[in-house]
């Protein structure tokens, strides 16, 4: 089995599991450090982290609803930690989100399940939340022991009743109340900005970059007037001006393109962009 | 506003979009939920709920290549998602697990809701149509490819799907791989196609889209190895031009490889 290992000098580069991501690694055994692989994945088709032979893998997560105000059960809990511990991921990414929330009948009606999704939201922006996210984290973290949980900031589509500061501001809250590394997800920080009308260049300078453990990218697309995250497109310009700019304060231990959603994806974009990363890599 | 049941609300609503129909039609509704509807953004959680259910059709992408491309090019994938999630939604039907299933699902959903005045409509209605037809021929387990009748009677070679289409999904495709698709360049008219999966030991290969006339399309819709070419000439009114014309047709269909005719006529052709 192969592992990461961190290297403080170089930033990893690795690709999000999924079939394009497959079809690079056998066309390009040496090109990747690692792929990123869903804790959901695993627990659905847990032949998936054979793959761990070939390739390091880290561990990513959607389950464990972390500005959520319900808990995950104990055997997903465990399950991830279990998880963790077996692919020996340098740490366990995490959305600041949440896939869970108590029944609309409320949190007495115990004869109601917690509604799940499938996909995670992004959490209502307050105080409230980031007391939350605080209590949350910690658990998760006992539970994790030795293994680092990032945070990864959501994706902002419109604006969350009851919120009363900005994402970035949110982002930095979280970040004060929790001994977290930052994933810095650079499409889902730019179609926030899109969405909300903020600048992207004055809120990165407002963002915790020096906790940024790891970044992402993925493509994003504007329909019904709002901008998507979508992994099934390449990242526009704006998200590698962005990296660029990171990379100006930071030197994350990993980066990881997202283009998992299609199989399809076209195999030559997929190269063309990580020799692209690469490049702003070794000139930061 | 109480955080958990402003989560709880919002997850209801992408679970269940038809309550956000109705906390839009009747805000009262909501605020009894605790949530204050006012700069509540119902529509845009509706997308959001779009989204999700985009996300779950991803394992699809393979058997739609050219469908998903077309909506992400045209942009729609969210407006046909968020529809899609509140029609299953209102039928209280959960998206079907497997994965052919959830294939002939999204084409039927479609079907209902494509607008034909809208070009990027028509031209998903047909490429989904295409698709799944494609798929389902290479589904076919290579034992039910079978040649049955009589030796008398012209056969189909393989299997075929018959489609009438507003375009021609290669024309479609080659638009499509363009860096920069115009999907005013594909022409749109009523025509009538033919998708052909050749025996497995045909050099013809892998599934062949083909166009075909009212008069192809009528014989390989009746071609089933018991009608003779007379039969097939006589359901067109018979006489000698209605034979004459199913001659040449069948040859016609035989030369590309679809249909087999039977011995003896082939012989009488080539002399």
């Amino acid at each position: 089995m192969k592992y990461f290992r961190s290297d403080p000098a170089r930033t990893q580069l690795g690709l999000a599991y999924g079939p394009s991501a497959l079809a690079y690694l056998d066309a390009h055994p040496d090109a990747l450090d690692y792929i990123e692989i869903p804790f959901e994945q695993l627990r659905h088709t847990p032949d998936a982290g054979a793959l761990q032979a070939h390739i390091p893998l880290v561990l990513h997560c959607a389950s464990l609803s972390v500005a959520g105000t319900v808990a995950p059960s104990p055997e997903t809990m465990h399950a991830i930690a279990d998880a963790a511990a077996r692919l020996r991921t340098p740490w366990v990414g995490e959305h600041l989100a949440f896939v869970s929330a108590e029944p609309l009948g409320g949190e007495t009606d115990a004869e109601i399940d917690p509604t799940t999704l499938t996909y995670t939201v992004c959490p209502q922006l307050s105080e409230a939340s980031v007391a939350r996210v605080a209590d949350n984290f910690a658990a998760a973290r006992r539970q994790l022991g030795d293994t680092p949980l990032l945070l990864e900031n959501s994706p902002q589509y419109f604006e969350i009743p009851g919120s009363t500061m900005p994402m970035t501001d949110f982002i930095a809250a979280v970040f004060e109340r929790c001994d977290a590394g930052l994933l810095l997800d650079l499409s889902h920080f730019l179609i926030t900005c899109l969405n909300t009308g903020a600048d992207p260049e004055r809120e990165l300078d407002r963002l915790p970059l020096s906790r940024v453990v790891e970044v992402h990218i993925s493509g994003l697309s504007v329909q019904s007037g709002i901008a998507w995250d979508d992994h099934a497109v390449p990242a526009p310009p704006q998200v590698f001006d962005l990296l660029r700019r990171v990379l100006c304060d930071v030197r994350p231990q990993a980066l990881t393109v997202e283009y998992n959603w299609s199989a399809a994806f076209p195999q030559p974009i997929l190269h063309r962009h990580l020799q692209r990363v690469r490049k702003l890599l070794e000139a930061a | 506003m109480n955080l958990a049941r402003v989560h709880a609300v919002m997850a209801a609503g992408v679970d269940q979009p038809q309550l956000l129909e109705r906390w839009m039609a009747d805000s009262a509704q909501l605020r009894a939920l605790g949530v204050q509807p006012e700069g509540f953004d119902l529509q845009a959680l509706a997308k959001f709920a779009g989204l999700g259910v985009k996300v779950r059709h991803n394992p699809l992408r393979p058997m739609f290549p050219l469908g998903f491309r077309l909506m992400s090019v045209a942009a729609i994938e969210i407006e046909l998602f968020s529809a899609y999630a509140l029609q299953r939604s209102r039928e209280g039907r959960a998206f079907a697990v497997d994965m052919a299933q959830r294939a002939r699902d999204l084409v039927a959903f479609v079907g209902g809701w494509h607008d034909p005045d809208i070009r990027a409509h028509a031209l998903l209605w047909d490429a989904l149509r295409y698709e799944l037809a494609v798929a389902q021929l290479r589904a076919q387990q290579p034992g039910t490819i079978v040649t049955r009748g009589t030796s008398r009677a012209p056969r189909i070679r393989g299997d075929i799907a018959l489609h009438e289409l507003r375009s021609d999904p290669r024309v479609l495709a080659e638009v499509l791989h363009a860096s920069a698709p115009e999907l005013e360049d594909v022409p749109l008219q009523p025509q009538a196609f033919c998708f052909w999966r050749a025996p497995d030991d045909d050099p013809a290969g892998d599934t062949a889209v083909i166009a075909v006339d009212a008069l192809g399309q009528h014989l390989l819709s009746r071609i089933d190895g018991r009608r003779s070419a007379a039969a097939l000439a006589r359901e067109l009114g018979g006489g000698r031009d209605a034979a004459r014309a199913v001659a040449i047709a069948l040859d016609s269909l035989a030369a590309i490889g679809i249909v087999a005719l039977p011995q003896r006529r082939t012989r009488a052709a080539c002399a």
